[in-house]
């Protein structure tokens, strides 16, 4: 035996439809239904020159096949509904994380290594300009296993109002 | 949940399977409708008003699962990537730049003291 999961409301219209069946029975007679039909071929949909027979030959045979085909995107959209907002809260969560390492963490520290290096060549210069060679001075700094950051400059973040805003004077400049 | 006849199967198999259940339930709930009405012009009226109406619904629905299963892979994605970003700034490019401005800070004091007592 499989299981299928349908929704509620689905099967609930149905059972309104059929009260005085048993739930156990309108289920087996959902199954057989739809593995008959599904087996079926359903022929041609409705067309524009039927005569009115053939019509409602053919509407009876698609309205079933078309009502699944819908049913099944509703499914899909509601049991995907946790997905969809695990997936937006992931993302806003990972965007707000990282922004925060972006401007508040890590510049900071880039900004200070910079200024270090910057003071310890600088030192290292006015050494060698007393005679004293600065590579004798322990300790010393392994420079290939350090982050270069000697160019590095902070992230500007642009708010969509300040962009518009530079577009704005832009044209106007114009 | 049903149950239906055959051989149990994986999550990916639900799909043709619940198609299948929802043909027999539609079906029935057709002949719920059309059992009411004794006149077939009637019977045909109401089975066009359903046609009508799920032709209609169907495609509006398709694109927005379509539409929001896109957003959620490319979500899915987007905070994947960043993840790996995160992680490698907090476990490897913070304690390295932390570890560099210790070794930055002993050797300027180094060089400092060094500079005094050669003046």
């Amino acid at each position: 035996m499989s299981s299928v999961r349908i929704l509620t409301a689905h099967w609930q219209r149905l059972r309104r439809a059929y009260p005085h069946l048993d739930e156990a029975e309108l289920a087996a007679e959902v199954v057989r239904r739809g593995s008959g039909l599904i087996q079926a071929d359903p022929g041609a949909m409705p067309g524009p020159g039927d005569d009115a027979w053939t019509r409602a030959e053919r509407l009876r045979a698609w309205v079933p096949r078309l009502a699944a085909t819908a049913a099944s995107y509703v499914f899909q959209l509601v049991t995907g509904r946790e997905r969809f907002a695990v997936a937006e809260h992931a993302e806003v969560r990972t965007y707000e994380e990282h922004l925060d390492l972006d401007t508040r963490v890590v510049p900071p520290l880039k900004n200070e290594a910079k200024a270090l290096r910057a003071e310890l060549r600088e030192l290292e210069r006015l050494l060698r300009e007393r005679g004293v060679d600065p590579e004798a001075i322990e300790p010393r700094v392994d420079w290939g296993t350090t982050l270069a950051v000697d160019s590095y400059e902070r992230p500007q973040y642009e708010t969509n109002e300040s962009r518009r805003k530079a577009a704005l004077e832009f044209f106007r400049r114009l | 949940m049903l149950s239906v006849p055959g051989e149990s199967g994986d999550h990916e198999e639900e799909g043709p399977l619940r198609f299948m259940v929802y043909v027999g339930l539609f079906d029935i709930l057709t002949d719920a409708v059309a059992d009411r009405l004794s006149e077939p012009e009637e019977r045909r009226d109401v089975l066009e008003r359903l046609y009508r109406t799920v032709q209609a619904a169907e495609g509006p629905l398709r694109f927005a699962l379509f539409d929001e299963g896109g957003r959620a892979e490319q979500r899915e994605l987007i905070s994947r990537m960043r993840g790996k970003d995160i992680a490698m700034t907090r476990e490897w490019m913070i304690p390295r730049l932390h570890r560099d401005i210790a070794a930055y800070r002993a050797r300027i004091e180094a060089l400092r003291a060094a500079l005094e007592s050669s003046s």
